[in-house]
């Protein structure tokens, strides 16, 4: 199994390319795959972290990790994979309007006539029209695109990044948290509030990872140690989940890519084959249904009887 | 390689290179000094004042033995007297421990360039100024002032003084011409036109609350803030501030005064953290901003509150 497999991409249409725009594609698509399992990785880090804090519990802790990980994961591919359109290429004609495709290719002129042929010429007949279809294709690297969804899947993985930053640069500086902690503790008097619940653990439940029961107060700590340096690690975490977004977006190589091209192509091919396939059906169970001579005014009268024998 | 090539390629590289800078930082981060462990109780301490004087308490209890040294060999005696608005002649004698003028000097030292130097002076010189303030204390009960003539009374005394240049290195004192394009006299010393100039006050062009009040030399930011330093050691409810901004003179320090009913001439600011609005007083000049309303600047611009804690 391929790495590109994880985040759904299907090698096998692209079997009519060129093996070397077959290998750069699949290396692109491997490569972007990984990432996606990294940021995957991170996210599941971060809210294991999370919920050390919270839930004093490495079970819980992941647990959730696992589970908030897949999502991101699914979440982060379910986004790459719903933005790889056909904005600038001509194979958006007739992917958004199918009807386009069987105008031009004389496949409503075989309306009346699939049906005498078997399943396998219609299929060879639906591959003719989308060789015909690949050999039209044009790009035009300028398309505008839809700017809401692009702003729309940016701040959704923005905020997670900027969320899960938090957690990572939790692990990451956690004794000096815990020192920082340690000192405070150090400065308040015993009976204070946050002395005796946040700060002290509870005998069933001891500290995991960092001396608090506070979210809040960990942030506060990590941000009041780090100071500006926050910024710079927010904006690293930030860039590293932007990363795979911009190259999906801006690479010209995945964007109007081959890949995007042949799953077009072998989308509209199924669908004509289908179509195809429908009006054969179509045909053969009219003919089937008029050769059946039913008798459909045989209920009317049957009603109509039952009525005249209960006046009489 | 090609142009569409390289945009994935650098991508790609780009964020390897940002996990693996997120690794070795990990790793690091105690070498690189990226954490302050100390700035969460700090921050802490200076938001809740309870907890302020629970952290600061090695530091004050070192000033206070410093100004518990009554031994008049090291002890550095003042008399002050000058007459207040309401026309009477007030007297203040006060000791100021050597050890607690060193600190102050000491401390000055190591504060920043900058207006936050102004709240590290102010916190410090409080136990070196416990004489003065109990002696301005005595003069307000015994003369049974009012808010007002007691904040008149504390002002009045920081202005009494002639006003001397307080430079730094960056603006030597022969750098510095008046008005009049005159130079200053070359006296570290309160004296008349032509004023003194103290060089090398490093590290604002200030002098702390407790070295103005053994020497006397001190220009707007050093009078103002001694001024505002008094009226917060007092205790009394006065509600003070510095204020800095500037007037046709240039950047410029006054000292800012909360007060019911002011007058309306007078130049104010508003606290936009508060809201409070603090009326300007300058303490170069003899003026009253407390009840007479004296603007002396015709420009006042940028001006805004420094909150001193």
């Amino acid at each position: 199994m391929r790495l590109s497999d994880q985040i759904g991409i299907d090698s096998d249409i692209m079997q009519k390319l060129p093996a070397d725009v077959v290998k750069r594609q699949i290396f692109i698509y491997n490569g972007i795959s990984l990432m996606l399992l990294v940021i995957g990785l991170i996210s599941a880090v971060s809210a294991t972290v999370y919920s050390l804090i919270l839930f004093h519990s490495w079970l819980v802790a992941l647990g959730v990790g696992i589970f908030i990980g897949a999502v991101v994961f699914n979440l982060y591919r379910l986004f790459l994979m719903t933005g790889l359109d056909l904005k600038g290429s001509t194979l958006e004609h007739y992917h958004i309007k199918h009807e386009n495709h069987y105008r031009e290719h004389n496949l409503y002129a075989l309306d009346g006539k699939v049906y005498q042929h078997a399943d396998e010429v219609l299929k060879g007949w639906a591959v003719t029209a989308k060789d015909k279809l690949r050999s039209k294709i044009s790009i035009n690297p300028a398309a505008p695109r839809n700017l809401f969804t692009i702003f729309v899947r940016v701040f959704v993985m923005a905020l997670l990044a900027v969320i899960f930053a938090n957690g990572l640069e939790i692990l990451m500086f956690s004794q000096q948290i815990n020192m920082a902690l340690s000192d405070l503790k150090q400065v308040l008097p015993p009976e204070d509030w946050t002395y005796k619940y946040i700060l002290t653990p509870d005998p069933d439940e001891p500290f995991i990872l960092i001396n608090a029961n506070s979210l809040l107060l960990t942030f506060d700590a990590l941000a009041s140690g780090l100071g500006k340096w926050k910024l710079w690690m927010d904006i690293m975490v930030l860039a590293i989940y932007m990363i795979p977004l911009m190259v999906i977006y801006r690479s010209m190589e995945v964007r109007h890519g081959a890949y995007v091209q042949e799953l077009a192509l072998h989308e509209i091919n199924k669908t004509t084959y289908h179509y195809l396939i429908t009006q054969k059906y179509c045909h053969v169970i009219d003919t089937e249904i008029k050769a059946m001579k039913l008798q459909f005014s045989k209920y009317g009268n049957h009603t109509n009887n039952i009525a005249e024998t209960t006046s009489a | 390689m090609t142009r569409e090539k390289k945009y994935f390629n650098v991508s790609q590289l780009l964020f390897w290179a940002l996990i693996v800078l997120l690794i070795v930082l990990s790793f690091l981060k105690s070498d690189l000094g990226l954490f302050n462990e100390n700035e969460l109780s700090r921050r802490h301490a200076e938001a809740d004042s309870l907890n302020k004087i629970a952290l600061q308490e090695q530091e004050e209890q070192e000033e206070e033995e410093n100004a518990q040294d009554n031994d008049p060999e090291n002890t550095i005696k003042r008399t002050w007297k000058w007459e207040s608005f309401d026309g009477k002649t007030y007297t203040l004698e006060f000791t100021v421990p050597k050890k607690a003028y060193e600190s102050a000097r000491a401390n000055r030292l190591k504060l920043p360039p900058n207006p936050n130097c102004w709240a590290g002076m102010f916190r410090h010189d409080k136990a070196g100024l416990k004489d003065m303030v109990e002696g301005y204390r005595d003069i307000i009960e015994e003369q049974k002032l009012n808010y007002r003539q007691a904040m008149q009374m504390v002002v009045s005394s920081a202005q009494n003084f002639d006003y001397t240049y307080i430079t730094w290195s960056r603006e030597p004192c022969r750098n510095i011409r008046d008005a009049n394009g005159e130079k200053p006299a070359q006296d570290c010393r309160p004296k008349p036109y032509p004023y003194g100039c103290c060089d090398n006050v490093e590290p604002f062009a200030v002098y702390s609350p407790l070295e103005y009040a053994v020497n006397g030399a001190g220009d707007c930011d050093t009078k103002s803030l001694f001024a505002m330093s008094i009226l917060k050691y007092l205790n009394m409810g006065f509600d003070a501030e510095m204020l800095m901004g500037e007037v046709e003179a240039g950047h410029h320090a006054m000292l800012g005064i909360c007060v019911p009913n002011p007058p309306q001439r007078n130049l104010s600011v508003r606290d936009m953290r508060t809201g409070k609005r603090y009326y300007a007083w300058e303490c170069t000049q003899r003026t009253n901003a407390a009840e007479l309303g004296a603007p002396v600047w015709q420009i006042f611009k940028n001006w805004e509150v420094v909150p001193i804690r």
